[in-house]
């Protein structure tokens, strides 16, 4: 029997690998029943939790053929267009020609409460058309969803939130299965508004701890296909090993799944020196010593590669990480290219040096090719990570303006706006060295010419502003002019009034004193008069009257005013006197 | 000995070539010309691209299966609709428009839109196996998709009469619950046997259970819950032609056991599966749901409705929130019933439960997980439910949690003593389902 090699380096088991796939029972089983509780599921988990492998291995070995159409699904170049493909190649043709069996079109529900296919979305009637053929449930895998929010604009994340409402209300059976990384779910926040269910049902994949990695590693050793076995009685401790050799310093509780495979790559190479990895091998605790210590295994694989195809393509190790550079996003993540995307990418480089070091990439296990879409992307997010590490700040900006550059034209006419004079800065340094579609070189002249109208108009803008102060200065000047001789004059004619004032108060006041005087002499005659009738026991009633009125005028005087009042008890106090 | 082979080269639609006895030779495309040749050469096995065939075995029925004619499915889908016609709206429709085309059922576009039909219009869970049929009859040819085929024809069959029966053991639950029948011995053998047994009923043990049952209601004069079940007396007499096809079908079943079934096995199963459904073609006037929950609303003057939050089931059943129907009516319903009913009659009801769960209900998830009781564990007496989507076990038993008398309030607040609760429950329904259905004492209460 030939042997089977167990590991998968940093490729995604398969549906294939079922034999080979240890370690995720439980989460498998979860997993599976999850499937029959919703139609939209979300798996998600850190980089390198093995979340494509649950699912590719995982879930599918538990169905049988004929219980599920799976159909993977990744971004490329437009998460809307890879769907439509992925369906069309499925079998979900739009079959449009008129021929004489369009009556199959005809609703034959009992109610006739079926939508006929020509009533139905291109989304339903190509789910209809894969489901005639197979009679399968439909399971759309979404690997990689985060693609979509870091390489995808608003318009592709709508309208694949749109596509996605549609077809939960299709009427064959169609599940739909999201896997993404877990730091991205904050952006799913407009998906889960407008489809509250997506984060209803979700697995979280959870990364290796001890006890999962000594299963992977004693099953992998103990399987009769193998050609890895362990030393028998030092199972645990071989596992614990490796456990710790991964863990390094870092006293965690588990590690990364890639970094698991990579070492068990780099171990069974130390025993077997086969490349080809035909070789059986037996793991042992001395074995494991030898490995030593071994730092971070990602970053030490990948160092050692590119040092490797450096020297094959005599180049410097400098060239080859520029080379890998394109194949990673700012954030880290994978960025599938084809060969010619590439070229376009780096135009300093040859098409040789680009070929042959892309051949290199994929042999020494760094790129994956895949035939099918004819791109090339990094094996692993967790190698891209380490890619992204290696950029220096001058490359990362350069990225960043390239970002710019190209989100800012995809959006569409309506939506965007043109660079502002600052963004302009920043991009220009940087001109000769982006690598722009025609769209985007128009649009960055589009920028320039809409930047300059704009520094023209604000220039004519200033000059008017400076002449209409001028000239408000000038109005301003005279008008003050003119209000200062207004002020003088008016200071001069308060001055005159105030004098003319003054005499006509002293006038008054005279005229006030000689009536007062003249009042005085009449209210203490009237008063001597009211003293003699009062004597004679008579009643001056008219009298008091107009010493009342007197007094009434002359009120600052105190002492008329207590006279008359005295003289008007006095009179009261005779009978029919007062009235 | 080995007997010469004859080596059937090329098939078109006029003629045969075979190569046979050394010579190459050029037939009408006729089983019988076919056969004559054979007869002459002394030729007794014919071989045609890796399989090899008894001449013996083949017959006119067969013949298009063994020339590539025909493919999986083809025969059933045509007799089925056949069948269904008359009682079936869709395929009415559809039989017409097929009227005038000679052999449809081997044009693909047609035919899948028969399979749609069929798919679609029979009784929930039986639509979604036959679903599964036709996948696996359009699957490549291989050793698996042979075994695979004729297994889930008789799965196919075996569910039709687990599902009969379970509307039919229901029915006489309620029934012995409001007068009690007497059983003769027998019957109650047949019965008990279904409630006791460790292993998967055999299909004649299932058809022996639906002939008991039958005669039960017909000997008490107990209408059928079925009105269709009352024209299906003859087929159910001893010797008759239904009788003979589920003995055809445990053959096949043996075969399969023994790992010696070949390319027309497959025909042969999916022959007597068509002949199987021509006698149950009426499970396609009927519907099933699963009661998710039942709500209460009586605004003040207005009339009260009970709100029933309920799964349909079938190919189009869905798992969504809002994929579920809502039912404002009258009268309540059973909580985490299965309901089988006729037509759109949905007051009009049946409930399954305990021979038939929606396990999801029970565990108050979304989307509908139905089995079907299949056997008792020896062990713990705890029942062993087949989940039909993958011939999976559930096994459910009684977990004795609940020390106290139960507090309803306080359980609905504990999502895991509420499904305990709810599995508990099945146990306890069955147990007491049988011990009504067959008269037994309640040892509780001696």
């Amino acid at each position: 029997m030939q042997k089977k090699y167990p590991f998968k380096f940093l490729d995604a088991y398969t549906h294939e690998d079922a034999d080979i796939f240890f370690g995720r029972e439980q989460e498998v089983d979860t997993l599976y029943e999850m499937v029959f509780q919703t139609d939209l599921l979300l798996v998600y988990g850190a980089s390198g939790t093995g979340k494509t492998s649950l699912i590719q291995c995982g879930l599918a070995s538990r169905f049988q053929s004929h219980d599920w159409l799976a159909l993977y699904i990744r971004r490329r170049e437009d998460l809307n267009d890879s769907l439509e493909r992925a369906l069309a190649d499925a079998g979900g043709t739009l079959d449009d020609t008129d021929d004489d069996l369009d009556w199959l079109d005809d609703d034959f529900s009992s109610d006739g409460s079926t939508a006929s296919p020509t009533q139905l979305s291109p989304i339903a009637r190509r789910l209809k058309a894969i489901y005639l053929q197979h009679f399968k449930p439909i399971y759309l895998i979404f690997d990689q969803f985060e693609e979509l929010y870091i390489l995808g604009n608003r318009e592709e994340q709508e309208a694949f939130i749109e596509t996605v409402k549609g077809m939960l209300h299709v009427e064959q059976p169609v599940k739909l299965i999201i896997s993404i990384r877990e730091e991205y779910l904050g952006y799913l926040y407009e998906f889960e508004r407008k489809v509250p269910e997506l984060l209803r049902k979700k697995l979280r994949v959870e990364p290796m701890n001890l006890e999962k990695v000594k299963t992977v590693v004693k099953k992998a050793g103990a399987l009769p296909q193998s050609n890895v076995a362990l030393t028998t009685g030092q199972e645990d401790r071989i596992a614990e090993g490796i456990f710790g050799k991964i863990r390094g310093k870092e006293k965690t509780l588990s590690i990364q799944l890639p970094y698991l495979q990579v070492f068990l790559d780099k171990l069974y190479l130390q025993v077997t020196g086969d490349e080809k990895r035909e070789a059986e091998a037996i793991f042992s605790l001395e074995a494991l010593k030898e490995v030593g210590d071994i730092g971070d295994v990602l970053r030490n694989f990948l160092d050692e590669q590119v040092l490797k195809i450096a020297m094959q393509q005599g180049q410097e190790a400098e060239v080859i990480w520029q080379l890998l550079s394109p194949f990673v996003t700012l954030e880290g993540t994978k960025e599938p290219l084809s060969e010619n995307q590439l070229k376009d990418r780096l135009p300093d480089f040859s098409d040789q040096l680009i070929h042959y070091s892309l051949q290199s990439f994929v042999k020494g296990r760094i790129l994956r090719y895949n035939e099918q879409e004819e791109v090339y992307e990094v094996m692993h997010d967790s190698l891209a990570g380490q890619i992204h590490a290696r950029r220096t700040d001058e490359e990362i900006a350069l990225l960043e303006v390239q970002r710019l550059v190209k989100s800012q034209t995809l959006l569409n006419a309506e939506a965007r706006e043109f660079f502002s004079e600052k963004q302009l800065d920043l991009i220009e340094p940087y001109v000769d060295r982006l690598v722009l579609s025609s769209d985007e070189e128009q649009y960055l002249r589009d920028s320039r010419d809409h930047v300059k109208k704009e520094k023209r108009r604000r220039r004519n803008r200033l000059r008017w502003t400076v002449v209409g102060v001028i000239a408000a200065l000038v109005v301003m000047g005279v008008l003050t002019l003119w209000a200062i001789g207004q002020r003088n004059s008016a200071r001069q004619f308060s001055k005159d009034l105030q004098a003319k004032t003054n005499s006509l108060n002293e006038t008054l006041v005279n005229l006030r004193s000689e009536q007062a005087a003249r009042a005085k002499i009449e209210f203490e005659d009237l008063e001597s008069r009211a003293k003699i009738i009062l004597d004679v026991e008579g009643c001056p009633e008219a009298i008091w009257h107009q010493m009342d009125s007197i007094a009434s005028k002359y009120d600052s005087i105190e002492v008329w005013r207590r006279t008359v009042d005295r003289f008007k008890v006095q009179l009261e106090r005779i009978p029919n006197c007062l009235n | 000995m080995n007997t010469p082979n004859a080596i059937l080269q090329k098939i078109d639609e006029q003629t045969l070539t075979l190569l046979v006895d050394g010579e190459i030779k050029e037939i009408q495309h006729q089983l019988a010309e076919l056969k004559a040749l054979l007869r002459e050469k002394q030729v007794h096995t014919i071989q045609y691209a890796d399989k090899i065939y008894n001449i013996e075995q083949i017959d006119q029925a067969n013949f298009g299966f063994v020339t590539g004619k025909k493919a999986f499915n083809e025969h059933l889908t045509r007799t089925i609709i056949e069948a269904i016609r008359p009682i079936c709206p869709p395929a009415q429709r559809f039989a017409d428009k097929v009227a005038n085309i000679p052999e449809w059922e081997s044009q693909v576009r047609i035919s899948n839109k028969a399979k749609e039909i069929i798919a679609y219009s029979f009784v929930g869970v039986i639509g979604v196996q036959l679903s599964k049929l036709m996948a696996i009859g359009k699957e490549d040819f291989s050793e698996a998709k042979q075994r695979k085929y004729i297994q889930k024809c008789l799965q196919i069959a075996s569910y039709s009469l687990d599902l009969i029966n379970f509307v039919l053991l229901s029915r006489l639950w309620d029934i012995q619950q409001e007068a009690s029948k007497a059983l003769d011995d027998q019957i109650r053998k047949i019965i008990v046997l279904r409630f006791e047994n460790a292993f998967a009923p055999s299909l004649q043990e299932r058809y022996q259970l639906l002939r008991c049952l039958h005669m039960i209601f017909r000997n008490h004069q107990i209408p059928l819950p079925m009105d269709e079940l009352n024209q299906i007396n003859e087929s159910l007499r001893e010797g008759s032609p239904l009788e003979q096809l589920i003995q055809a079908l445990q053959f096949l079943n043996d075969k399969l056991d023994k790992s010696q079934y070949n390319l027309l096995d497959c025909f042969e199963a999916e022959r007597q599966l068509a002949f199987f459904f021509e006698h149950f073609a009426f499970l396609v006037n009927y519907n099933m749901a699963s009661i998710k929950q039942i709500g209460y609303r009586e605004v003040r003057n207005d009339d009260p409705v009970y709100l029933h939050r309920f799964t349909a089931l079938g190919i189009d059943s869905k798992a969504n929130v809002d994929a579920e129907k809502i039912m404002g009516i009258k009268d309540t319903v059973q909580t985490d019933a299965v309901l089988f009913y006729k037509g759109n009659d949905y007051s009009k009801n049946i409930n399954l439960y305990p021979f038939v769960l929606d396990y999801n209900t029970l565990t108050a998830e979304y989307g509908a997980k139905v089995c079907f009781f299949q056997s008792i564990r020896l062990e713990d007496d705890s029942l062993e439910f087949v989940f039909l989507e993958d011939n999976s076990v559930v096994n459910i038993e009684q977990k004795d949690i609940f020390h106290e008398e139960i507090d309803l309030g306080e359980l609905m607040m504990d999502e895991e003593k509420r499904k305990v609760y709810s599995l508990n429950g099945v146990v306890n329904g069955f147990t007491r389902a049988k011990r009504e259905i067959l008269s037994e004492l309640d040892l509780n209460d001696l």
